[in-house]
Order: structure tokens, then C-alpha cells, then sequence
């Protein structure tokens, strides 16, 4: 049985609701199982926001976990909070210029929301540049469904630069797994 | 004989309203405005909550719903915007509709449903024994309180006017004719409509406040020197042995009436329409 | 069908609507509210009506009042809206008015912590209201189940003129899940059993089936009849005859007796099972983790889960549990239901009872550190 266990985890207003969304429909779309569960209430506005969602080839028996397989961090608090309960074996994703050290061998540091900026000229992309990154590790779900299903759930007139905020983050990952070396992976920075 | 008494239910009787009650007027009152206006009453549902005025429905042979303490309204709303093509009468009584059920009845006013609420207004808790209610006057002596009650007591009507009753009206117990007419106008009304009617509770109130029997309490409620009138008629005052003012001077008659879209009419519910069910 | 990825309330909502829900009344609350959420915009488009009340006694008293002019009718709560809620639903059991009420479980007692799961609320679903009465309420453990389960709560509610609670935690109220949402056919739709006598002075609203199910007409549809709180004679007319009152009672419970065979528990892995789970809701779905990977090394475990909690049927119970040594009850509150499997247990099972509070769901891992500590004390021999 494959399965993972994934934590978008940062600040409110950074889309990773949306990015959960945009994942789990994805893992269904590639006939996966899928389960999502959201922080709520009071957490879920202002300050931390955290998405869980889970992915397996066969039906989840347990849809809530404490620690999680793969971890993105945009903040630094959500880092302190989850970077120490990475599962064994796991692997975290952290923005670059976000969160502070973090020199761990399974932890890729991208510069994800200067990318946003810079390249795609729309902060909010960062969101999905993590979600591109995050689906080469996954390694189950191609890039074209990840893109479908990004243009999809965009937000009006945000379906073009989704896809390519995915592809971009796909790519980035891509080049961090290929051993280039933190900071290099930066296109025009 | 009773134009109305086809309407009873004799297998209901003996009721349980005690002798010089005022409520058993009210009744009276309330079938022979039913038998009046409606041919049957297969479209017509009695809703009350729980006390000696809610009891009433019951002895009624239409529709009757005897439903929790103050929880009247809300069993009406939800039967009236599921059945809009029924007329929805709510019995209710002072300590049923203000104190327990207040809140209910104050956002069934705003809500602006097609129901018809008649609040049997006697300022106490009769069928508990007679204890202080939010309409019991200042200074006024019951069960539970024994040196007299310290707290200002509810007006039904402005209440409810306040709250955005559409139709609001007092009427007594004393006056069946005016009552009648009182009733008749409320159901005419399209939205919500309010009648507070002022009845007696002589076991209990009268005795406790040494205002004398059914009859005397019945009189206390006009001022005998004064011609009775609607929309100029006042609940006189009337002091216990003491010189309290047990009672004071209320307004009568139709005290609000206002035109507003009925919460049926704005959420375009098929099958309502105005008048007769 | 089309899969796709909805919550649990969702799943709720559109349940109701392919049930044939025609009435909500509601008031917010979380973790419950996107099922008044989803039906505001639901019901307005499928003829129906909603309406948001003034407080969970309202809310309640509405639905009830829908439902006796025909209405299938609902509301959705948590636990402090429950509680409110507890007069009707005495009121709608003994006046035997059908509806379906969601509680979606949150941490308590009181406020407690709204937004973390819990399954505090099995006994207050079964004795919440004051005086004896019948109960039934379901227990979902995953998304589409409850789709299904709230058109099984409707169709309970309407053939036995009865209130059904659908109890789930929040948890499964707000994770989304792959459906396949297949609408009942029309003939998997139970309806309220209709007056068989014709109107008149001698009608007797509350004279029962076969089904022990008192048969009352709609309002409205010529029969003159007289609905109470007190208690009543088939007439419908108060009475405080204790025999009456007995028989009345008696009627009551029976009526819901037939619940617990027309929804079967699952059993999983449970034949040859020596330890068995009992657990429900998300709990369960924690529990079959545990069942397999204690499989895996050689422990013959199994899981019992109850898709009813109320009415319980005893002989269902011990008859499941029979074969088993040891019976560890986990459930996230402080042993609600693992009383009712000792009281019902064969005597030669042992039941231990396994809460978590804290609102947080057991994880795999908890559930296999106890089975290991257990049987380290040798608790699978008696």
C-alpha cells in the first residue's frame, strides 16, 4: 500500500486551502483515494491556516494524522510547529526566504514566493509553484492533472497563471531533487 | 343558542378552568368568531404552549397542537410556512409568551409570518399555583412574592408593536363584544397580529391580592363611570387593601397596524393566500 | 455517477434533499453549520422551505411544527445546541411527530471546544430529555455513509413516526471524502403510514399499525385532532390513567425495536477474531487500521462497528461478541457506549473501555501501543 500524508501548512490568506483542494481533486481525478481535512473555526482566519490531506492507492481507514509524510511550511511558526514532527522517513518543503534554517537532508528550501514575485508577477502564486513542487515528490500524480485540476479551481482570471505557477514549481522541484544546490534553482533572482 | 358550540369538543369536557376564570370567556369568544368566519375548520390549526390558556386548543374540534412551555410560535412558524394555506392561530398565555417563550415571540413579530397570536393576559402563572409572571404589576402580592413584587411588568402590545408586529390589540375579558370584533379584525389582518386580552386568574391572583371574586374581578376591569369604548378604554386602576395600585391604566382596542410583506409572501411559498382557509 | 470530493455536511445536506427534505429550521453553530449553510441554498431550488430561527428550541419547534403539516423535516446542531434541543425531542417522541436531527459532536461540556471533534453525546442522544423514552439514533463513519445514513434517518423517522438523531464528529463533518453519490429510487423512500379510518368524532389519530406506529393525518387534510405533550389516550386526549400512560409507554418502545436489524453493524475481520474493536464514527475507521496491522503480526483482531447506538438490540450485541476474548470499547468520550457492551456482553467476554478526550481522534498507533501493553498483561485470557 502507498500512501502520504501531507501538511500545507502557513499563514491565513496564503491559498493553501485552496492548494489542498486543487491536490486532492487532482489525486482523484488520477483514480487515487483521497481524504482532506481543514483547520477550522477561528484558526482558519487571521493567523495560521493548515490543510491535511491524505493520499493513498487504497481506501483511507484513518483520515486524520499527527504527524505528517510530506510537509510544506510557509511560515516560520508553522515550521516550528510541524518541522519537528515530521514523520520517518518524511520530506518537507519550506519557503526559502520565509522560514529560517532549516538544514535538514530530507528539506527542500525553495524560494517559492519570490518566484511568485518576480516571475509571475503575482505573490499569490506561491501557493501553487508549492503545489508543483510538492507533486514531484509525491511521484503519483503527472503534472498535466496537477495543471487540470489547478485551472480549475483557480479563482476568476487566475487559471493561466495557476498552471503555470504548478508547472513552474514542478520544475523547480525537478532541479532541487537533481542536486542543484539551494539558491540556484532561481530563475531570474 | 352558542353559534360556536358545534365547534367544542364535548368528549374534552369537564375543562379545567376554574370557576370565575376569566378564560372561558375568551373561548367563548374566540368559537363564536371561528364559527363566524369559517365553514370548517379543516384548514384551520389551534397552536398553544403550556399553561390554563394554552389548555383551551384542546376543547376546540379543528387542528389542535399542544405543544412545550413558550414553544408555540415557533411549532406555528414552521407550520404555517409549510402549510401556507392553513390559518395559524396561537394560544398562548402571559407567563407562556413573555417570560419562557418571549424571545419567540418577539422574533415571530419581526418575522412577520401570517399568524394570528392571542395572549391570554391573566399577570400571573395560574396553572403552577399562582406565581409572579413578567406582567405582574408592581407591588402586586403572589406566591412568590410574598412582599410584594419588585420588578416593573411587561406591556404585551408595545412589546410586541416594537418587535414589528404588523397588527397589535388589547381586549378584555369584561368586553366580548369588543373582544369579538378585536379577534375578527386580527384575522383579517395579513401578517402577524397580536391580541393581548386581559382575563382574570381569581383563584390565584384575586385571592392573593384581596381583589375579590370572578365577578368582582370582572367588573374591576371596566371603570364604571366611564363609557367603553373601542380604541379609548383603560384597564382601571385598582388598589389592594394596602392602597397599592394593583392595576394600572392600560391602553384597549387596535394599537398598531401596519402594512408589511408577510415572510410567506417574500419567500414566494405556493400555495398562500389571503383570507379565509 | 461523477466521483467527487465533498465533506461530511455536505454530504448531509444533499442526503436530506435526495431523502425529500422539504423543511429546515436551524440555528448556527459549529461545527454543524454547513449543513444549514448548504440546505439555504439548496432548498429554495427543490421547493422547500428554510428558515433560520431564534435558538435550537425554535429551530426544533419549527421542524416539528413543518412536520405535522407533511413536511419531511430536519435540523442540524452540536452539543450545546442538542441540549436545547432536548424538550423537543421528548415532545416529538411521546407526540410521535417524525424529523431527523444532526449533532455534529464537538468537544464538551459546555462551550467546550467548538471546533475539535468528540463522541460526548451518545448518552445525551439516549436520556438527554427528561422522563423514559425510545431512541434511535445512527452513527456514520465515513462520507458517503453519511449521505446514506441520512436517508435511512429519514425513512426510520417517517415509518415509525419517530425522532432519529444522526450523530457524527467533526471530524467527519469537515473532511472530504470521494463519493459517488447514487439518489434513492423513489420505492427506497419509506413514507409516514396514513389514517386508514375516515375523519369524524370517532377517529383515533393515535390508534397504532402493525408497527406499533400511531397512524396521524396531515393538518389540513380534514381530520380534526388534538396533539400533546401530556400524556395521551388513542383519542390524542390527556390522560393520567396509569395504565394508559403504561401501555403508551410500552408502545413506544417497541415500535423501535425492529431499528437496529434494518441497519446492520459491520463486521470486519470479525469470525475468527479473538480481540475485537468495538468502536464507531471516525473512531472506527481508526480501529480497521489497527484490526489490520495487528493481523499483520499474528493477532487475531477484529472490529464491531455499530451503525446504531440507540435503540441497542441485546441479542445482536452478545451474539457478534460472542466468539471474542477481549473487547476494548474506544470511543472519544469517557465510556458512553462501552457501559451498554458490558451490560450486554456474554459472560465470557471481557470488556475494557478505552476513552480519549482532549478532542483529538485516536490515532492507529495508540490503538495498537494499547493492544500490545494488554496483551503483554495477558489481558486476551481470562
Amino acid at each position: 500500500m502507498w500512501k502520504q500524508e501531507i501538511r500545507l501548512a502557513g499563514s491565513g490568506g496564503q491559498g493553501l486551502g485552496l492548494a489542498a483542494m486543487v491536490l486532492a481533486e487532482a489525486a482523484l481525478a488520477n483514480r487515487l483515494y483521497v481524504t482532506t481535512l481543514q483547520s477550522y473555526g477561528p484558526e482558519a482566519r487571521g493567523g495560521a491556516s493548515r490543510s491535511d490531506v491524505t493520499i493513498s492507492d487504497q481506501d483511507i481507514a484513518n483520515p486524520w494524522f499527527s504527524d505528517p509524510s510530506l510537509l510544506l511550511a510557509l511560515s516560520q511558526q508553522a515550521w516550528a510547529k510541524f518541522g519537528s514532527r515530521l514523520a520517518n522517513g518524511g520530506q518537507a518543503i519550506v519557503d526559502l526566504d520565509l522560514v529560517g534554517e532549516s538544514d535538514r537532508p530530507a528539506v527542500f528550501a525553495l524560494p517559492l514566493v519570490r518566484i511568485a514575485q518576480t516571475e509571475l508577477r503575482e505573490k499569490l502564486a506561491a501557493n501553487m509553484i508549492a503545489l508543483g513542487a510538492l507533486g514531484v515528490l509525491l511521484g503519483r500524480i503527472p503534472l498535466d492533472i496537477l495543471q487540470a485540476s489547478a485551472a480549475q479551481k483557480a479563482p476568476k482570471g487566475f487559471s493561466r497563471i495557476n498552471q503555470e505557477a504548478v508547472a513552474r514549481g514542478w520544475q523547480l522541484m525537478a532541479e532541487a531533487k537533481g542536486g542543484v544546490t539551494r539558491g540556484r534553482g532561481v530563475g531570474g533572482a | 343558542m352558542n353559534p360556536g358550540k358545534a365547534l367544542l369538543r364535548p368528549d374534552m369536557m369537564p375543562h379545567i378552568l376554574c370557576p370565575g376564570c376569566g378564560h372561558g370567556i375568551v373561548l367563548n369568544v374566540l368559537i363564536r368568531v371561528l364559527a363566524r368566519r369559517y365553514a370548517s375548520l379543516d384548514k384551520v390549526a389551534l397552536v398553544a404552549g403550556i399553561g390554563c390558556s394554552s389548555r383551551i386548543v384542546g376543547y376546540i374540534d379543528a387542528n389542535t397542537l399542544h405543544t412545550t412551555h413558550g414553544r408555540a410560535l415557533s411549532f406555528a412558524t414552521g407550520l404555517k410556512l409549510a402549510r401556507p394555506d392553513m390559518t395559524v392561530i396561537v394560544v398562548t398565555g402571559d407567563g407562556d409568551g413573555l417570560g419562557i417563550g418571549g424571545n419567540h415571540l418577539i422574533h415571530a413579530a419581526r418575522r412577520n409570518v401570517d399568524l394570528t397570536c392571542i395572549l391570554f393576559n391573566n399577570e400571573t402563572y395560574g396553572m403552577t399555583g399562582g406565581q409572579l409572571a413578567p406582567t405582574t404589576v408592581t407591588q402586586a402580592y403572589t406566591t412568590t412574592s410574598p412582599y410584594g413584587n419588585r420588578e416593573r411588568a411587561f406591556d404585551a402590545a408595545l412589546l410586541a408593536t416594537a418587535a414589528g408586529a404588523t397588527f397589535v390589540a388589547r381586549g378584555q375579558a369584561f368586553r366580548p363584544d369588543l373582544l369579538d370584533d378585536l379577534l375578527d379584525q386580527a384575522l383579517d389582518h395579513r401578517g402577524f397580529s397580536f391580541v393581548d386580552v386581559m382575563t382574570d386568574c381569581t383563584e390565584y391572583f384575586g385571592r392573593k391580592n384581596a381583589l375579590g371574586g370572578g365577578s368582582d374581578l370582572l367588573f374591576s376591569q371596566s371603570r364604571s363611570d366611564v363609557e367603553v369604548t373601542r380604541d379609548l378604554n383603560e384597564w382601571p386602576q385598582l388598589q389592594d387593601p394596602h392602597g397599592f395600585a394593583i392595576r394600572e391604566t392600560l391602553a384597549m382596542g387596535v394599537l398598531h397596524e401596519s402594512d408589511r410583506p408577510t415572510l410567506e409572501a417574500v419567500m414566494g411559498l405556493s400555495g398562500y393566500r389571503r383570507g379565509e382557509g | 455517477m461523477a466521483a467527487e470530493l465533498i465533506s461530511g455536511n455536505e454530504a448531509c445536506a444533499r442526503g436530506a434533499i435526495a431523502a425529500g427534505l422539504t423543511f429546515f429550521a436551524g440555528y448556527p453553530i459549529s461545527p454543524s453549520s454547513e449543513i444549514a449553510e448548504a440546505l439555504a441554498r439548496l432548498l429554495p431550488a427543490n421547493q422547500g422551505v428554510f428558515i433560520q430561527m431564534e435558538d435550537e428550541m425554535s429551530s426544533l419547534g419549527a421542524v416539528l411544527g413543518a412536520s405535522l403539516g407533511g413536511a419531511k423535516a430536519m435540523t442540524a446542531t452540536s452539543g450545546p445546541g442538542f441540549t436545547l434541543m432536548q424538550e423537543h425531542l421528548g415532545y416529538a417522541g411521546l407526540a410521535e411527530i417524525p424529523c431527523v436531527v444532526v449533532d455534529v459532536m464537538r468537544v464538551g461540556p459546555s462551550t467546550g471546544v467548538p471546533t475539535a471533534p468528540s463522541q460526548g453525546d451518545v448518552m445525551q442522544a439516549r436520556w438527554g430529555s427528561h422522563g423514559d423514552r425510545a431512541t434511535v439514533a445512527l452513527v456514520p463513519a465515513s462520507v458517503p455513509e453519511i449521505y446514506q445514513m441520512t436517508i435511512t434517518a429519514f425513512n426510520i423517522a417517517e415509518r415509525l413516526r419517530t425522532p432519529v438523531v444522526l450523530l457524527y464528529d467533526e471530524v467527519l463533518a469537515h473532511m472530504r471524502e470521494r463519493v459517488e453519490l447514487q439518489p434513492p429510487a423513489e420505492s427506497a423512500l419509506w413514507e409516514r403510514p396514513r389514517a386508514s379510518a375516515e375523519p369524524g368524532p370517532r377517529f383515533q389519530p393515535y390508534a397504532a399499525n402493525r408497527e406499533l406506529t400511531a397512524q396521524l393525518p396531515n393538518f389540513g387534510e380534514g381530520y380534526h385532532f388534538h396533539v400533546t405533550g401530556l400524556m395521551h389516550d388513542e383519542r390524542g386526549y390527556p390522560t393520567t390513567d396509569p395504565e394508559t400512560v403504561r401501555r403508551l409507554m410500552a408502545r413506544l418502545d417497541g415500535k423501535v425495536e425492529p431499528v437496529p436489524g434494518w441497519v446492520p453493524p459491520e463486521r470486519y475481520r470479525l469470525d475468527d477474531a479473538d480481540w475485537v474493536f468495538v468502536a464507531y464514527g471516525i473512531t472506527a475507521r481508526v480501529a480497521r487500521e489497527a484490526v489490520d496491522r495487528l493481523r499483520e503480526s499474528g493477532v487475531a483482531a477484529g472490529l464491531y462497528r455499530p451503525r446504531v447506538l440507540w435503540p441497542v438490540a441485546p441479542g445482536q450485541l452478545s451474539e457478534q461478541l460472542g466468539r471474542a476474548r477481549t473487547v476494548v470499547v474506544a470511543e472519544m468520550n469517557q465510556g458512553q457506549w462501552a457501559d451498554v457492551v458490558a451490560r450486554y456482553r456474554p459472560a465470557t467476554v471481557r470488556v475494557l473501555s478505552q476513552g480519549k478526550l482532549g478532542g483529538e481522534p485516536f490515532t492507529t498507533e495508540e490503538l495498537l501501543g494499547l493492544a500490545q501493553e494488554l496483551t503483554a498483561k495477558g489481558a486476551t485470557v481470562l
